[in-house]
């Protein structure tokens, strides 16, 4: 019976309670709406990272690894595994795989002649490349081909900070110098194929990409610097990655399996500032709520003070009183958190829908689309964190219900 | 009185001038890249530690042009160039020479400049002399400034037998004052133009060294179509004589 | 005659029903202090019917809430079926109301989001009374002050009369060894009021129901067979009627 008391409570005031389902509703809209872009921006950023050509996870002589986690740290570290063939159909085999393909890490110097830049550069397997959907976005000429180029037949994909520097389009030939596997200089002559953009400014200021033939050519080398692994689900990684330390283990040289987090400690890093951001504006939303509520459920005692002292004075306990009290707040929390959760999907659809253009983070290239991500839960537990909250602001009216004296508030006017 | 102080006078300065004379008469005579021939070519064998050898051809043509020949089977047809200041890498699979920087050590420490380019009585000034003896006899501590901002090694600590003006080591230092590269004599040549043995240190990747033994000397002037940058027909027939 | 709700007439107690033991109360506001009761001592039989008069400030009010559980004595005690309730802690205060006692105050004190049925129904609410059962006394509760037509109003829609009348439902339809009703008629005219009494009196008669009513009015005083007399804090007269 108290739970219809309390329900039918709120419509005492109506303005009232109408206020206090909005502060509620646009509380819950604002953390969920903001929830929404910062999962968005966690699932896009670890999808630039993991599609930018990390991968999922790595597979590395872990004497390599144990020098450098990174793989653009490992630029200076000569190729160390040996018949990665194999080792890519092993893994390739494996449950959760989507793809494997050979990276061979190397840093050099690239020229056109009057022009050089410093660079850092991958050799890949466009055609498993493509399959992981690791493809850099090409702004002019065209990807590598998937067959292994000839000798004389290199080409290179520039970034297009690289290919400015060295006032390099599709089609001319440029040398890329570096040092081979065993210490001595080499270069080759390369074709053009394309520029691409990686997103950040400072990576299309250094990067190349090659065929892993010509990064073996160039280095003097057959070996890869490691396997690069994408799976089918990123929610995977680490039960594929105990697989395939499984699956290594006997591979002639000690291998590492590493995943993307530990490769990209930076993404850890803005995700720490993104939830500390995002519980920083919860935080400051979830004060506002509860002082707001509280404020009006205790107006609301103070108006009912009779009416209390009469339910005392027939034989209501104090416990049950207080018990009312939680029961508006929480009818406060269930309908402010149902008008929350229809404005917060009103509003995700308007914005995922308009496609709204962000300009680029710091050191990008690209604009970013402003987009949420919500999930059903996520209207569930922001009910039930609304209802903590609003139980927290049914404190005040809660204690000066139960320190009501019977007589004075009987004669309360 | 008077004339006695003049003299004295006159006579110090007369001996520390005598004295400085014979600084720079030891260096000229110590001078280990003076009495290199102006033009020669070299064969080198160089080593580090329990890695396998390589083997190098250096032709010089004059105090400025100097080509290496890398002999390893898989390096054939590569070659450094140094013209002037500048240094290029010469490549088959590279249809252009590729600059590099003039520090750039050819194998491990070794540097073309240390081996045979520097002069260091003509490029460097005398800044201190001590002399320290030594159970080989006295030696003599040159402490040289490079006469031209721009040189790579400001500073050069040249170490040379008093009495023989041979070479003992040379420690060369950066601009900063970082010590970069030490250099030991160890064996001369018969008729002592050029250090047969050599040690090279490098001091800034935690004293990686360096031997390189010339396996084969002979003066000898090098065709200048050896350095030229664009035309490859003189290098190659290097690789394919006869041809 | 208006039929009772009651399904028998309170049992036979030995002793008083409901006792006030040299009772004292002392309101405290800031520096100030009021006697409002002075060393009062009163007997209330099983099935009486008594009222409490006096002019404001008498103390009736202070009385009926001491004797109702509502309030704490300064000194002395309350006693109910000979167990005292004075001191107790207020969960035994809190169950005897539930329980044992029925209240009607002056301005109704209905809760207003809840009907007529609802409010009646409150109370066997919290006695713990199943749904059904509550139903069907609820109903008969209200058909016997006469709103059995009226049960799905809310308070708002009710006439002053109306709503005393589901006030006295509520105080009844639990059965309530005693019903303690502070000024029933002072908001109601004078024949609504008059209703009310004649009700009271008849459930008194009929169900054996204790009722301690204080009020100011006369029609009330002249209608009940016993009259307690207040002023000032103390008991000044206690009159009893025959039959």
């Amino acid at each position: 019976m108290l739970v219809l008391v309390a329900l039918r409570n709120l419509s005492r005031n109506r303005r009232r309670t109408a206020l206090s389902v909005l502060v509620i509703a646009f509380g819950t809209a604002g953390v969920l709406l903001t929830l929404g872009f910062v999962r968005y921006s966690f699932a896009g950023l670890s999808g630039a990272i993991i599609q930018g050509g990390l991968g999922h996870l790595e597979i590395a002589p872990r004497a390599d690894t144990e020098q450098a986690a990174g793989l653009m740290d490992r630029s200076g570290i000569p190729p160390g595994l040996d018949d990665w063939r194999t080792l890519r159909d092993v893994v390739e085999g494996r449950a959760g795989v989507l793809a494997a393909g050979a990276a061979i890490q190397f840093a050099g110097v690239a020229t056109n002649g009057d022009r050089s830049g410093a660079v850092l550069g991958v050799g890949i397997e466009p055609d498993r490349v493509r399959r992981m959907g690791m493809t850099v976005k090409v702004r002019s000429g065209n990807r590598l081909p998937d067959t292994p180029p000839a000798a004389g037949d290199d080409r290179v994909l520039l970034g297009l900070g690289l290919a400015r520097t060295l006032d390099a389009a599709p089609g001319d030939v440029i040398v890329l110098m570096g040092a081979t596997a065993d210490g001595t200089l080499n270069a080759l002559d390369l074709t053009v194929a394309g520029v691409f953009t990686s997103g950040f400014q400072d990576l299309d200021a250094r990067l190349v990409q090659v065929h892993v033939t010509t990064a073996g050519r160039l280095l003097a080398t057959d070996k890869a610097s490691s396997l690069i692994v994408t799976l089918n689900d990123t929610n995977t990684t680490a039960q594929v990655a105990a697989d395939l330390e499984q699956a290594v283990s006997g591979f002639p040289v000690p291998l590492s399996v590493v995943d993307w987090e530990t490769r990209a400690p930076f993404y850890r890093q803005v995700r720490g500032l993104y939830v500390g951001v995002f519980l920083f504006l919860g935080s400051i939303i979830g004060v506002l709520v509860l002082l707001s509520i509280s404020n009006t459920l205790l107006m609301s005692v103070l108006e009912r003070v009779r009416e209390f002292g009469t339910l005392l004075a027939i034989g209501t306990s104090r416990a049950q009183l207080a018990g009312l009290m939680v029961l508006e707040a929480l009818w406060l929390a269930v309908l402010g958190s149902l008008v929350g959760g229809v404005i917060t999907l009103a509003l995700s659809v308007v914005i995922n829908t308009l496609q709204i253009e962000m300009p680029p983070p710091p050191a990008a290239v690209d604009p970013i689309t402003l987009s949420l991500l919500i999930r059903p839960s996520d209207f569930l537990w922001m009910a039930l964190f609304m209802a903590t909250l609003l139980v927290l602001a049914a404190v005040p009216p809660m204690l000066r219900v139960l320190r009501l004296q019977v007589v004075e508030a009987l004669g309360h006017v | 009185m008077r004339f006695f102080a003049c003299t004295l006078v006159v006579a110090s300065l007369l001996a520390a001038g005598t004295a400085g004379q014979d600084q720079e008469a030891l260096l000229r005579r110590s001078d280990v890249g003076a009495f290199v021939p102006g033009t020669f070519r070299a064969r080198l064998t160089l080593s580090r530690g329990a890695e396998v050898a390589t083997d190098v051809e250096i032709w010089r043509g004059g105090a400025d042009r100097t080509l290496l020949r890398f002999l390893a089977e898989k390096e054939r047809g590569k070659f450094l160039l140094r013209r002037g200041s500048d240094l290029w890498l010469l490549v088959p699979t590279a249809s252009k020479p590729v600059r590099l920087g003039p520090s750039h050590r050819i194998y491990g420490a070794a540097t073309i400049d240390v081996l045979f380019t520097l002069r260091l009585a003509d490029d460097y000034r005398i800044e201190s002399v001590e002399s320290t003896p030594s159970a080989e006899g006295p030696l003599t501590t040159f402490e040289l400034r490079a006469r031209d901002d721009a040189r790579q090694y400001a500073q050069v600590r040249y170490v040379v037998h008093t009495a023989t003006a041979m070479p003992v080591s040379a420690l060369y230092r950066l601009r900063s004052g970082r010590e970069a590269t030490l250099v030991r004599f160890k064996e001369w040549s018969a008729d002592q133009r050029y250090a047969r043995l050599v040690e090279v240190v490098d001091l800034l990747r935690k004293g990686a060294a360096t031997r390189i033994e010339v396996t084969a000397f002979d003066e000898r002037s090098a065709p200048d179509g050896l350095f030229d940058l664009g035309d490859h027909t003189a290098r190659r027939a290097l690789d394919h004589p006869g041809r | 005659m208006i039929s009772s709700p009651l399904s028998a007439p309170a049992p036979v107690v030995n002793g008083p029903l409901l006792e006030a033991v040299s009772l004292s109360r002392v309101y405290r506001r800031g520096h100030e202090s009021v006697e409002a009761l002075r060393d009062v001592t009163l007997s209330i039989g099983a099935g009486e019917f008594v009222v409490l008069a006096g002019p404001s400030g008498s103390g009736k009010s202070t009385l009926l809430n001491l004797m109702g559980g509502l309030d704490r004595p300064d000194t002395g005690d309350v006693r109910f079926a000979g167990r005292s309730i004075g001191h107790a802690p207020e969960g035994e205060r809190i169950a005897l109301r539930r329980h044992q006692l029925g209240f009607i105050f002056q301005a109704f004190n209905l809760v207003p989001v809840l009907s007529a049925f609802e409010n009646v129904e409150y109370g066997l609410w919290l006695a713990g009374m199943p749904r059904a059962e509550r139903r069907e006394r609820v109903e008969r509760a209200l058909e016997s002050v006469g709103l059995g037509g009226r049960m799905s109003h809310r308070p708002d829609h009710l006439s002053g009369g109306e709503r005393q009348r589901v006030a006295l439902a509520r105080a009844l339809v639990h059965a309530p060894r005693a019903v303690l009703a502070d000024e029933p008629t002072a908001s109601l005219d004078s024949g609504t009021g008059a209703a009310i009494v004649s009700l009271l009196v008849e459930l008194n008669r009929t169900q054996g129901t204790t009722f301690l009513v204080a009020t100011h009015d006369a029609a009330i005083a002249d209608r009940a067979p016993r009259v307690v007399r207040l002023a000032d804090g103390r008991i000044i007269a206690d009159e009893r009627r025959r039959a």
